[in-house]
């Protein structure tokens, strides 16, 4: 019974990722059950990882706007890390992708 | 002939040399007074003896004497000229204007007399100095205050009453509520305003103006007319004073008679302090100001370095001394200032005065705490002290001040902490991305039997582990 609702769950959702629910919060809501059921985990850790350093990225340059921008250099060093490491994250990610082994073999 | 002054002269030399040990003034005590004839010298009598025992020596000389000099192979044979014989147009040869100025400029000090009969000689001498006398044979007039006694009244004999504020010059007795009278018979003069190192000393009252004696009129001889302008009241001076920058004190009075004994006696004068205090000051025997010493060094480790660092914080000390009374005491105010220059001043502070250790000490030490600016290059340390009344004191020290070394700077600031820990928390992060990447157990199956909970995915995993061996 279990296993008939979460069949009938695997092959609707990707029905419901076809859902042509025009609204916003209906689009959002898609998305995001679609991105859980879907993304393999180690892609999860990885995508953790780039929101950090964005998050990290964000208080630098709010911190920056706010204090000035005293130690330039300081800042830069900072704020050049944190985008660093988020796009390299983001190759990593891209490589990794098992969706995109016809192009990384 | 000529051998006697001379001989005379190295005598006088010798003794002031022995007797400069005991001098009462600060610059020497070897005077040159010049009178029309030796005989007239006797008018003043008191005046000259109050400066013999005040432990000056005195040369009375004519002044058609030719043989008097005042400098010799180009040192000054006096140290300070009084000049009281105002009609005689011409000094001796070696007593031009020219050479009084000379004398002046190294450091004599000059107390000029005039009178209605002034000369031309005395007209220039003291046009140099911002002091313009009135016309030859124009008396200061003053109807209202002037000398009256037993029933015969000169209106050219006035009393002055007016001072001018230098406490430095006159003490702050000659003026207030009970100000001095001052008889004074002479010319008036002129003296330009806006010359900062000419002070007037005696001034005219509200009634006091410059005329002929013989009409009471203006100094040509007609009578005044309500259209007249002539010189009176503040603007009329009668005795001025001048401080060179080189610190040589010179004053001019219109009337020789203020020194004489006469006026000196009459009754309700103050003739005698007043010539006293002013006589005092141009002798240099008072408000003579003198930097015994001057240092700075580092705060942290008080000695002073070959250079200084931008930014170091640095200690400035001078003492200064004022004379008066025979003696040296310590200089007492609150505007003394440093200035650190290079160019422009970078840093003006008020010094303040150190509380002296030693009370009989006869120096005040003054003490400022300095950030040295933030820029690099020779600077000059300077104290530029120069006050109405007072001598000129200005010391100049010349240092250098380096740019900080590339490991001098400060190595965190702390305004740039965020940053520090962002690139910290960053690697951090990149190791624990390389954990969580390498060591990941993925759970196999996905979305199917997520609901079933954990034990599937473990058996699952188990299965696959004890399955895996068989490829290899």
């Amino acid at each position: 019974m279990a296993r008939e609702s979460a069949a009938a769950a695997a092959e609707t959702t990707p029905a419901a990722a076809f859902n042509t629910s025009a609204s916003v919060p209906g689009i959002v809501s898609s998305l995001a059950r679609e991105y859980t059921a879907n993304t393999p985990q180690r892609l999860k850790v990885i995508d953790t990882y780039m929101v950090f350093c964005v998050a990290v990225g964000i208080v630098q340059f709010v911190y920056c706007g706010l204090v000035g921008t005293f130690p330039y250099n300081a800042f830069l060093a900072g704020f050049g890390s944190a985008v660093a490491c988020f796009v390299f994250a983001a190759n990593l990610r891209m490589k990794t992708n098992p969706k995109n082994r016809a192009q990384f073999p | 002939m000529r051998l006697l002054p001379s001989l005379g002269i190295c005598l006088a030399l010798g003794g002031a040399w022995l007797k400069a040990v005991e001098a009462k003034s600060a610059t020497g005590d070897r005077v040159l007074v010049l009178v029309p004839t030796t005989e007239s010298a006797k008018q003043y009598t008191y005046f000259l003896g109050t400066l013999e025992t005040r432990g000056f020596d005195i040369s009375v000389r004519a002044a058609s004497n030719s043989s008097v000099a005042l400098h010799l192979d180009g040192e000054r044979l006096y140290d300070h000229a009084i000049l009281l014989s105002p009609a005689a147009k011409k000094f001796g040869s070696d007593l031009t204007a020219h050479n009084f100025i000379r004398f002046v400029d190294d450091g004599g000090n000059l107390l000029v007399a005039a009178s209605s009969e002034l000369s031309d000689f005395h007209r220039k001498l003291g046009a140099q100095f911002g002091v313009e006398f009135e016309k030859r044979g124009s008396r200061a007039i003053d109807h209202v205050s002037h000398l009256s006694e037993n029933g015969s009244d000169d209106h050219s004999v006035v009393a002055a009453h007016r001072f001018f504020g230098v406490p430095a010059v006159l003490p702050s007795t000659f003026g207030g509520n009970n100000p001095g009278t001052v008889l004074y018979k002479g010319i008036a003069h002129k003296y330009e305003a806006k010359n900062p190192l000419l002070v007037p000393v005696l001034v005219g009252s509200t009634t006091t103006y410059s005329g002929n004696a013989a009409t009471g009129g203006d100094s040509d001889n007609k009578a005044l007319s309500p259209m007249d302008t002539p010189l009176s009241g503040k603007a009329l001076g009668l005795v001025s004073v001048f401080q060179t920058r080189s610190n040589a004190r010179v004053a001019f009075s219109g009337s020789t008679e203020l020194f004489s004994d006469s006026l000196m006696k009459k009754h309700g004068s103050s003739n005698t302090q007043f010539v006293t205090e002013v006589s005092k000051w141009v002798l240099q025997e008072k408000s003579v100001l003198r930097e015994t010493g001057h240092r700075h060094h580092l705060l942290s480790t008080g000695e002073k370095p070959e250079y200084y660092r931008i930014g170091n914080e640095m200690v400035y000390e001078i003492d200064l001394s004022v004379y008066r009374d025979d003696a040296w005491h310590p200089y007492v105010a609150n505007d003394v200032q440093f200035e650190a220059i290079m160019l422009d001043p970078y840093v003006r502070l008020t010094l303040n005065r150190t509380l002296p250790t030693d009370s009989k000490s006869p120096l005040a030490t003054y003490r400022g705490d300095i950030k040295l600016p933030d820029r690099y290059g020779t600077f000059t340390f300077r104290v530029n002290y120069k006050r109405t009344g007072y001598s000129n004191v200005d010391v100049k020290d010349t240092v250098a001040i380096w740019p900080l070394r590339h490991d001098e700077y400060p190595r965190f600031l702390t305004a740039a902490y965020p940053y520090y820990t962002s690139s910290f928390v960053m690697i951090i992060g990149f190791l624990a991305l390389s954990t969580a990447w390498l060591w990941n157990a993925e759970p196999k199956a996905k979305t199917n039997v997520k609901d079933e909970g954990k034990t599937k995915t473990k058996t699952k995993t188990k299965q696959s582990a004890t399955s895996k061996p068989k490829p290899n």
